[in-house]
């Protein structure tokens, strides 16, 4: 190789290390800011992601219910391990777990959760369904799901641009 | 009062909107390319008789054109993260332009030019994938069996190598662990999604993981078993969190490991253990082509100094494979310790996006499958750098998407797939939230 060319590599080999570091550099910056704003979605936003509405009674007492957004599933119990946290209601952690499904709340209850529906004699085991507006007792707890309204656009086509650029 | 509530709604809606604004792809796009053409230019005029070197002339073209068209055509198709895909398509071009500079009159760059494409389109398969997957399926368990069935294949085949790895078809070779990479994640994120009383509910995934595991530990592929165990055991975790099994695992696996290492002399199969542990702990005096191997690779990464040794300036040919086991050794060389760690840098970014988008994903099949390819690459990243800085016995793992190869460029692409498609269906709900939280709006007025 000529003397020309080694004296460009040499030279260049600073621009180079320079343009890997701004890579990386500018990278990190994206992903720090962009986890921010996912973060702040997530916390100021309680409808973001939800698609439906559990509302929860002490069971037996009348008074106003207490509202806890639903994802698509996930787990409710009374500990930190689940999904949808509901304290002072004796449920374990997790109670049972979920999934929605086109109208209905597939509940899965977990080890030693208690499920059942009113007028059960005995709590269910294994999978089971409940559609909106019924109730189930679980703990101390009477809860009843409802999903959100419809959403009023269809889901975006595949070549809308959903980003902007700040 | 319904005043007032219209105007929080408003505001609920313009605070989202911004919030779904992502930060401009465009000077990252500029410095990839830019890295792109600088290389490709100097490397043109790297020949002995003066004239230009015509692969280096095409790819200085090809790569900023294909790196720009592809992510044009990614983004029209599927809401993207753009960021992730722009990090992958530097590493890609790392690897063509570093086989450039160190090999210059063999054909390793352009056999790895070539497999870019191939590359490209198991990255689309990939997102195809995980968009088609939405949660937890029975036909993802019925694959077990098949994947176990594809990481045995190689045991009916034999090799020169002590780990018996590869699978020959007449000249065409593959590697199938780096293949059923993706597809272990897919399973694993399957299984330990899966809403479940107690733990055995969770044991057909940890038994694949096992058996795949145990497959590899009799084929004596060391380091892709330990990615395949830790892969198992931190999506178990993450999954079912389940942090006291997993420890005890974890344990119970260490203890085993170094009784086993111990003993490897009087396990059949296993005595080269012993003598690569010997030669690993001091490289510097025994003249065995793998000591050889250990101290060329540590004399390469520390010629190149802070700024490297000047692109295709470098000695780095010396070390044996080092376009896949100390392709590291060769960009440190080539660039210098900065840039490196800079390409460390970049594949703790994906670590961190890939976590970005497990924690913004809607259920949790999808957010451990993004999970679980992110921690893949990362810990593939680690071994391999760790082997080639000598912190740790090198392993045979590839650096995903810059060693050479096309089995490893093809997983690593079609786990970098799955990860993407995970992060453009998370945009897509983000954008219906929006469109849900605006018509409520619209609707009170």
């Amino acid at each position: 190789m000529s003397h020309t060319y080694q004296v460009w590599a040499l030279v260049l080999r600073y621009v180079l290390a320079a343009l890997g570091l701004a890579v990386a550099l500018r990278a990190l910056y994206m992903t720090v800011r962009d986890g921010r704003s996912a973060a702040r979605i997530r916390a100021t936003h309680n409808s973001y992601g939800a698609v439906g509405v559990l509302s929860v009674l002490p069971a037996g007492k009348l008074g106003k219910a207490q509202k806890y957004s639903l994802a698509r599933s996930g787990s409710v119990g009374g500990g930190s391990k689940c999904d949808v946290r509901i304290k002072g209601m004796g449920l374990k952690n997790p109670h049972f777990e979920y999934e929605i499904t086109r109208r209905t709340l597939q509940i899965t209850p977990a080890s030693g959760g208690d499920v059942r529906m009113p007028g059960d004699k005995s709590a269910r085991a294994g999978t089971f369904s409940v559609a909106q507006g019924q109730h189930i007792l679980a703990g101390r707890a009477e809860m009843c799901f409802q999903l959100s309204k419809p959403r009023a656009a269809a889901r975006s086509p595949l070549n809308k641009r959903v980003y902007r650029e700040k | 009062m319904s005043r007032l509530r219209l105007k929080k709604q408003n505001a609920q809606a313009e605070s989202f909107k911004k919030l779904l604004y992502r930060t401009n792809e465009q000077p990252l796009l500029f410095l990839v390319c830019a890295f792109q053409i600088i290389c490709m230019a100097l490397l043109t005029f790297k020949t002995a008789d003066g004239k230009a070197d015509i692969f280096s002339l095409r790819m200085l073209f090809l790569l900023p054109f294909g790196t720009y068209a592809a992510l044009k055509l990614v983004s029209r198709m599927w809401p993207i993260d753009r960021a992730l895909f722009l990090l992958t398509a530097f590493l890609c071009s790392l690897s063509v332009i570093t086989l450039r500079a160190v090999f210059t009159t063999t054909s390793k760059a352009e056999t790895q030019a070539l497999y870019l494409p191939i590359g490209f389109a198991a990255m689309l398969i990939g997102i195809c994938v995980s968009r088609t997957f939405m949660s937890c399926s029975g036909f993802l368990r019925a694959a077990m069996l098949p994947c176990l069935a594809l990481m045995a294949l190689p045991l009916a085949f034999t090799t020169a190598s002590a780990a018996r790895s590869w699978v020959k078809l007449g000249t065409f070779q593959f590697q199938p662990s780096e293949l059923l990479k993706p597809a272990t994640a897919l399973i694993l994120a399957s299984e330990f999604s899966r809403p479940a009383k107690n733990v055995k509910a969770w044991l057909p995934g940890a038994l694949f993981g096992a058996a795949l595991c145990a497959v590899l530990l009799v084929q004596r592929d060391l380091g892709a078993l330990f990615l395949f165990f830790i892969l198992t055991i931190a999506m178990f975790t993450a999954g079912t969190g389940h942090r006291k099994t997993a420890l005890c695992v974890i344990l119970l696996a260490g203890i085993l490991s170094a009784v086993f290492v111990t003993y490897a002399d009087r396990i059949q199969g296993f005595s080269y253990l012993s003598a690569r542990m010997a030669i690993w702990r001091d490289p510097w005096n025994t003249d065995i082509e793998s000591a050889r191997q250990i101290r060329q690779g540590l004399i390469s990464i520390a010629s190149g100094g802070l700024f490297g040794s000047g692109l295709g300036l470098s000695s780095a040919r010396k070390v044996a494979v080092v376009g896949s086991d100390y392709i590291f050794a060769a960009v440190s060389e080539e660039f210098g310790m900065i840039f490196a760690l800079g390409v460390i840098a970049v594949y703790f970014v994906i670590l961190l996006r890939g976590r970005m988008t497990a924690l913004s994903c809607r259920n949790r099949f999808q957010a451990l499958l993004a999970f679980g390819c992110a921690f893949e690459l990362t810990s593939q990243m680690l071994l391999i750098v760790m082997g080639n800085l000598h912190i740790i016995p090198l392993t045979g793992v590839t650096l995903p998407f810059v060693s050479e190869g096309g089995s490893s460029l093809a997983g690593s692409m079609l786990l970098m797939g799955m990860l993407l498609g995970v992060g453009s269906i998370n945009a897509q709900d983000e954008y219906d939230d929006l469109m849900r939280v605006s018509a409520g709006r619209r609707a009170k007025t």
